[in-house]
C-alpha cells in the first residue's frame, strides 16, 4: 500500500546498482545512489517526513523541487537541509527539525489545538503589555521560534570563491535554456549554463517525458552541448541573486562561483502552486510535477490510488503519464468545465479515468498523519460527495521563478489572459525565454529560446538574423482562484508557517491591505521558501478581499537569495591582511605576544600571554631605565612642494606658520563635523618638505584625505606614503642619550638636539631622521631609517644598552606608560563623537585660520562644550574591577564613561581617563563608576596626566648633560 | 561586479574604490545655509551628480560622473589633473 519504488523508468536518476544505507529519525533506510532524501524516504513509503512550524502539523512532499521547505533537516553539525535536493550518502544520519522528542511524537503538535487563539499578528498584540512579563514571553518564544539549531562548535571551513566571467549566462537548462545555448553555439561565444537540479534537462524530465519528438531532441541536445568544449554546464548550482552589470553568483555544493557575464538569459521556468483547502497540507497532497519527477527522475510511484485535481490542461498529461507508468489514478476532479479542455479529456477517460467536472476539493482527511481521503463539493453546491485516495496531485496553476528579473531591475506584469506574471521590460543584456515568458507548447520554447540566444547575441555585437519570439499563449494555464475557505479553517496559503486564509483576511480586515503590507503584517511569503509557492495566492485572495482585479495589486519583490547560503560560503576564504614589520621577526624570535592590532601584528608584550608581571617589568624598564619599542606602525607621509604647509593649514586644525624647520609638533585632525579622526607629528625640514606621522589604524586614510585635499584645491604639493619603506622605533627612558651616543656623532644635547627637534644623521652606520618626541612620557627619541635597516638597529641598541638594563616593551607597557602621562589613544579615548574641546586639545585649534576641514563646525561647537575628558584615580582595592567603557552613573542617569584605566605603579592606584558631563570636571570630584556585576566604585577626578605633569622628564637629562659639557 | 573604465587604470571593478561622496569643498564662508546643514544633509534625490572615488594602490582620485538612478557612469577624469568635469 501506498508509495513505493517502481520498475525502472526510461530516464531515471538513480543508480540501482549501488545501494546507499543512511539513518532517519534513528532507524535505517535503504536508497539508491542519485536519491535524494525525500525520494529515498518515500520510496521506502514514509510520507510523514517533518512538522510544521507553527502547528506542528505532519508535512512531506509537496514541490520535490525545493520550492516549498516543508522538509528540512539536520545532519551532525549541518542544519535545516533541504531534503528535496540533500543527496543522500552512506554517513547520513539525518534529524527532522522542529520537533519535541522527535517527529512521531512530536509534543508540540498540541498547539493545533490553541490554534484558534493563536491569530496573525499575535505576538504583537499579546506580549506588548503587562511590560513586567515581557521578558517571560520573550523566552519562550525564542525557544519555541526559529528552525534548527546552530551548532556553535562546527569546524570553520574555507570555501574559496572561483570568477566566472563569460558572455551569456544561461539561468536554467530546460528546454528554452538549452536550445538558446545551442543558438549561441552556432557562433564563437563563451557561454555558461547553469541549473540547480543534478541535471539539465528541466521539463524534459517530467512534462514531456512521454514526448518521443522531445525525447530524441533531448539526447542530440545534451551530446552537442556536453561535447561542444565551449559551454561550460554547472549543475546543482543555483543563481543566488542578481547583481550590478550582470554579476550572478552561483551556489554549489563546492562553494560559490561568481559569474560576470556580459548578458544573461532566463530560463528559470514556473514554480507549480498548491490549491488551497482544509488540510491542503496533509503529507499524500503534492504538485502534479512532483509527482511527475518523482516518477520519472527516482522511479518512486507517490501513491496508490490518486485523485488528480485539475485546474488547468497540464493536470489530464499528468494524469495519463502517471496512469502510463503505474501510478492508479482514479478520477481527475476538474475545478472548470473540461469541454474546453480538448483531446486530453478522451485521452484520459481512455485510460479509464473517471472526471469530474466543475467541483472543488473542499477537506482532507488523514489516519496516521497521511491522507486517505477528500470531500468534494461541485460549483453549484448541488452535489457533495466523498472520495477514498492516498494521494492527491494539484495541478492548478503556476507562478514564474523571477525573483531574479526582479532584482534586475525587470518589470513585470500579471497577464489576465494567461493568469500569469510575465516580464514586459528587461534591462539592457538580459532575456526571459520559455514558460516564465508565457510560451508553454515544446515547439514554442524551442523557438523562444533561440530567440533569445539571438537577442543575446545581437546585444553582444554578433551579427545574428532577428528571429521572431513565438507569442505568448493567450489560454491560461492558471486557474483564476484554486482557493477554498472552510469556516474551521487549516486551509494554508503558506505552508512555512502555517498561515491560514482567515489570517490574511484578519491582516486585511487590520487595515494591511497593500500586497507589501500584508506581507510584512501576516509574514506571508517571509518563510524559508520565501514565497515560491505561496505568494501568487496570497495575492489572488488579496485581490478577492479588495474586490481588485489580480493586475491591480502588484506583487512584492523577491530578494536574495534565491535559496538560503550557507554562512562559511559567503565567507569564502576569508582573506584579510596581516602586515609585519621590518623587527617582526625579532620579536618572533624573543617569543613575544604577538596579536592583531588591526591590519598589523604587534608585540603586546615579550611574554606569551601578557602576564601583569611583564607588563610591569617593560614599565619599569622605561621608567628607571631604558626601552625601545616598535613603532613601524604608524602612517609615515612625506610632502613636498610649494603648497605642502598650505595644504597641512587645511588638512590640520593648528597654525604651521610657527613651526621652524628642524622642529616638530603634535597635531590633529578633524572631520567636516569637527569629530577628532587622527592625531600624529609634523616635523618641518624645509620650508617646502614636511615629515608627518599617522596613527596606525588610520594611516591610509590620511594619505586618501591628504591626496583629495590637494586635488581638491589644485595644490602643488607631492604626497608620498612612506608607512612600508620606513621602520620606526621609539627609544625612551631616562637613559636613551646614553645609549644612542654609543652609535651616533649627532649632537645629543639638550642645545643641540632640544625637545620637539628633528635632525638627520647616522646612527649605527645608517642614515636616520631622530625626533625627540616620545608618547610615554620620558626623555627619548623616535628614529626612523629605512625598512631594511630597522632590524640592525634594533638589536645594536640592544646591544650597545644592555649594560644599563635595556629591554623591549609591547604595546600594553606603553598603553600604562602613556595613561600615566595623561597621553590620548585616538578611538580609545575619543571616538566618533569626541570634539578637540572635550579631549581637552582647544589649545591645538586655530579657529582665526581662513580655511581648514572643520572649521564651520568647530567655531559652533566651541562654546557649547558638555563634557570633558578627565583623569581618574581610586584607592579601591580591586585592582581589576572597572573596565574601559563602564559608566559612570549619578542618581540613577549616565553623567559619563570610562576610556582607558589601568594600575599605575607610580600612583600605586588604580587610575583612568573618563569622559564626563561638565558638572564633574572639578578636580575631586567623585565619580561613581558601575562596573560590570553591578556594584559602584568611587572615583575622584584628577588632572589627566599624573606622572610628571610640567614635563621635566622629556626635557632635561642632568647627568648626561653635565658629563658632555 | 561593475567594472569601470578608468583614465590610467583602464578596466577596474568598482570594489577597487572608495566613493567618498559628492564634489562639494568645504566652502571658507557658509552663505545661505547652516553649517549643521552643510555637515549633515545630503540630497537623496535621483540625479547626475560628480562623486569623489578613490583608488588606493595608486593613490589616485578621480572625478566620476554618475546617474544615481540608473547607476550609469557618465565620464570619469582624474581629480588632480582637472576638477571639474564637463
Amino acid at each position: 500500500m501506498g508509495a513505493k519504488r517502481l520498475p525502472p523508468q526510461p530516464n531515471e536518476w538513480i543508480d540501482r546498482g549501488a545501494r546507499v544505507n543512511f539513518v532517519f529519525e534513528g532507524d535505517d533506510y535503504v536508497g539508491y545512489k542519485g536519491d535524494v532524501v525525500s525520494t529515498a524516504l518515500l520510496a521506502n513509503n514514509t510520507a510523514v517526513m517533518a512538522r510544521s512550524f507553527k502547528y506542528h502539523r505532519p508535512r512531506g512532499i509537496l514541490s520535490l523541487a525545493n520550492h516549498d521547505a516543508n522538509v528540512m533537516l539536520t545532519s551532525g553539525d549541518r542544519t535545516n537541509i533541504r531534503a528535496d535536493v540533500e543527496v543522500i550518502t552512506d554517513a547520513g544520519n539525518y534529524r527532522a527539525v522542529n520537533t519535541y522528542g522527535g517527529l512521531r511524537y512530536d509534543f508540540a503538535q498540541i498547539l493545533q489545538v490553541f490554534s484558534k487563539v493563536l491569530p496573525v499578528g499575535f505576538y504583537y498584540k499579546a506580549f506588548y503589555r503587562p511590560r513586567f512579563l515581557f521578558p517571560l514571553w520573550e523566552r519562550l518564544i525564542r525557544t519555541m521560534a526559529g528552525l534548527g539549531k546552530v551548532d556553535t562548535r562546527a569546524e570553520s571551513v574555507r570555501v574559496p570563491r572561483r570568477n566566472r566571467f563569460c558572455d551569456v549566462l544561461i539561468i536554467g537548462g530546460g528546454v528554452a535554456g538549452l536550445a538558446a545555448a545551442k543558438r549561441c553555439l552556432a557562433e564563437s561565444v563563451d557561454v555558461v549554463i547553469v541549473d540547480e537540479n543534478a541535471r539539465i534537462g528541466g521539463t524534459f524530465d517530467y512534462l514531456h517525458a512521454n514526448d518521443e519528438f522531445a525525447q530524441a531532441d533531448k539526447h542530440r541536445l545534451l551530446d552537442e552541448l556536453q561535447n561542444s568544449g565551449c559551454i561550460e554546464i554547472l549543475t546543482r548550482h543555483f543563481a543566488a541573486g542578481y547583481y550590478a552589470d550582470h554579476s550572478v553568483p552561483l551556489v554549489g555544493p563546492d562553494g560559490i562561483v561568481h559569474v560576470h557575464a556580459k548578458s544573461v538569459i532566463f530560463a528559470t521556468g514556473l514554480y507549480e502552486q498548491p490549491a488551497v483547502f482544509r488540510n491542503n497540507d496533509l503529507p499524500g497532497i503534492m504538485l502534479a510535477t512532483a509527482a511527475l519527477r518523482l516518477v520519472h527522475r527516482y522511479a518512486v510511484a507517490p501513491c496508490n490510488n490518486a485523485v488528480v485535481l485539475a485546474g488547468n490542461d497540464e493536470a489530464y498529461t499528468a494524469a495519463i503519464d502517471l496512469h502510463t507508468a503505474g501510478v492508479g489514478i482514479s478520477a481527475i476532479v476538474d475545478l472548470a468545465d473540461p469541454h474546453a479542455r480538448g483531446d486530453v479529456v478522451n485521452a484520459a477517460l481512455a485510460c479509464g479515468i473517471q472526471i469530474i467536472p466543475n467541483t472543488f476539493v473542499t477537506d482532507a482527511r488523514s489516519k496516521g498523519g497521511r491522507l486517505v481521503g477528500i470531500s468534494l463539493r461541485s460549483k453549484d453546491g448541488a452535489t457533495t460527495q466523498s472520495l477514498d485516495c492516498d494521494g492527491l496531485l494539484m495541478s492548478v496553476g503556476w507562478a514564474p521563478a523571477a525573483g531574479l528579473l526582479y532584482q534586475a531591475g525587470g518589470r513585470l506584469e500579471y497577464d489576465a489572459e494567461l493568469g500569469q506574471v510575465v516580464p514586459c521590460e528587461l534591462p539592457p543584456g538580459l532575456v526571459a525565454a520559455g514558460r516564465l515568458n508565457g510560451v508553454f507548447a515544446y515547439a514554442d520554447k524551442v523557438n523562444d529560446g533561440k530567440a533569445a540566444a539571438a537577442a543575446a547575441l545581437a546585444y553582444l555585437g554578433v551579427a545574428v538574423v532577428d528571429e521572431s519570439r513565438p507569442t505568448r499563449e493567450s489560454r491560461t494555464h492558471s486557474h483564476a482562484y484554486p482557493i477554498a475557505p472552510h469556516a474551521q479553517g487549516k486551509d494554508f496559503v503558506d505552508f512555512d508557517e502555517d498561515l491560514q486564509i482567515n489570517d490574511l483576511s484578519v491582516a486585511f480586515r487590520e487595515g494591511f491591505d497593500s500586497v507589501e503590507l500584508m506581507k510584512r503584517y501576516s509574514t506571508i511569503g517571509m518563510g524559508p521558501s520565501q514565497g515560491k509557492t505561496s505568494n501568487m495566492n496570497g495575492v489572488r485572495i488579496l485581490a478577492d478581499l479588495q474586490g481588485a482585479q489580480v493586475q491591480a495589486i502588484g506583487v512584492t519583490t523577491p530578494r536574495p537569495f534565491t535559496y538560503p547560503v550557507e554562512m562559511g560560503l559567503l565567507a569564502g576564504r576569508r582573506v584579510r591582511r596581516q602586515w609585519c614589520t621590518p623587527m617582526h621577526d625579532f620579536h618572533v624570535a624573543q617569543q613575544a605576544d604577538v596579536q592583531e592590532a588591526g591590519t598589523w601584528l604587534r608585540p603586546m608584550s615579550y611574554v606569551l600571554g601578557s602576564p601583569t608581571s611583564a607588563i610591569e617589568q617593560e614599565y619599569n624598564c622605561v621608567r628607571q631605565a631604558v626601552g625601545i619599542i616598535d613603532v613601524s606602525t604608524l602612517g609615515k607621509i612625506e610632502l613636498f612642494g610649494p603648497d605642502a604647509c598650505v595644504l597641512l593649514e587645511y588638512a590640520y586644525t593648528c597654525a604651521f606658520d610657527k613651526l621652524k624647520q628642524g622642529m616638530t609638533r603634535y597635531i590633529f585632525m578633524v572631520d567636516s563635523s569637527g569629530t577628532l579622526v587622527d592625531d600624529g607629528v609634523a616635523a618641518r625640514l624645509a620650508d617646502d618638505h614636511f615629515y608627518i606621522t599617522a596613527t596606525s589604524s588610520h594611516a591610509q586614510a590620511v594619505v586618501r584625505s591628504l591626496q583629495q585635499y590637494a586635488d581638491q584645491l589644485g595644490y602643488d604639493v607631492s604626497i608620498v606614503d612612506r608607512t612600508f619603506q620606513v621602520a620606526a622605533l621609539n627609544l625612551a627612558g631616562p637613559r636613551s642619550r646614553e645609549v644612542l651616543a654609543h652609535l651616533t656623532d649627532l649632537d645629543l644635547s639638550e642645545t643641540g638636539f632640544p625637545y620637539l627637534a628633528i635632525r638627520e644623521g647616522t646612527v649605527a652606520g645608517i642614515q636616520a631622521r631622530f625626533m625627540r618626541v616620545g608618547f610615554v612620557g620620558e626623555f627619548g627619541f623616535e628614529i626612523h631609517l629605512p625598512a631594511s635597516s630597522g632590524g640592525v638597529l634594533w638589536d645594536a641598541l640592544l646591544k650597545v644598552g644592555k649594560s644599563v638594563g635595556i629591554g623591549a616593551f609591547g604595546v600594553e607597557a606603553q598603553r600604562l606608560l602613556r595613561l600615566e602621562k595623561g597621553h590620548l589613544i585616538f578611538g580609545q579615548d575619543t571616538d566618533g563623537t569626541t570634539n578637540p574641546f572635550e579631549a581637552n586639545l582647544g589649545w591645538g585649534v586655530r579657529l582665526s585660520k581662513a580655511q581648514f576641514v572643520g572649521k564651520h563646525s568647530l567655531s559652533i561647537l566651541k562654546p557649547r562644550v558638555q563634557r570633558k575628558l578627565v583623569g581618574f584615580t581610586t584607592s579601591d582595592d580591586e585592582r581589576r574591577a572597572i573596565r574601559e567603557c563602564h559608566l559612570i552613573i549619578d542618581n540613577d542617569a549616565i553623567a559619563g564613561r570610562v576610556t582607558s584605566v589601568a594600575y599605575s605603579p607610580h600612583c600605586q592606584a588604580v587610575i583612568g581617563l573618563a569622559m564626563v558631563d561638565n558638572a564633574f570636571t572639578e578636580i575631586g570630584t567623585e565619580l561613581s563608576i558601575r562596573v560590570s556585576d553591578g556594584s559602584s566604585i568611587t572615583a575622584k577626578v584628577s588632572a589627566p596626566a599624573l606622572y610628571d605633569s610640567d614635563n621635566s622628564r622629556q626635557k632635561s637629562n642632568d647627568a648626561l648633560d653635565q658629563a658632555t659639557g | 561586479m561593475k567594472y569601470i573604465n578608468f583614465p590610467i587604470l583602464g578596466q577596474r571593478p568598482a570594489t577597487e574604490f572608495t566613493v567618498a561622496g559628492v564634489l562639494e569643498p568645504e566652502p571658507a564662508e557658509l552663505v545661505g545655509i547652516t553649517a549643521g546643514a552643510w555637515v549633515f544633509n545630503r540630497n537623496s534625490v535621483p540625479l547626475q551628480r560628480q562623486e569623489w572615488w578613490y583608488h588606493a594602490a595608486s593613490q589616485l582620485w578621480f572625478i566620476v560622473e554618475r546617474d544615481t538612478e540608473s547607476d550609469d557612469i557618465l565620464g570619469v577624469a582624474v581629480a588632480g589633473e582637472k576638477t571639474d568635469v564637463s
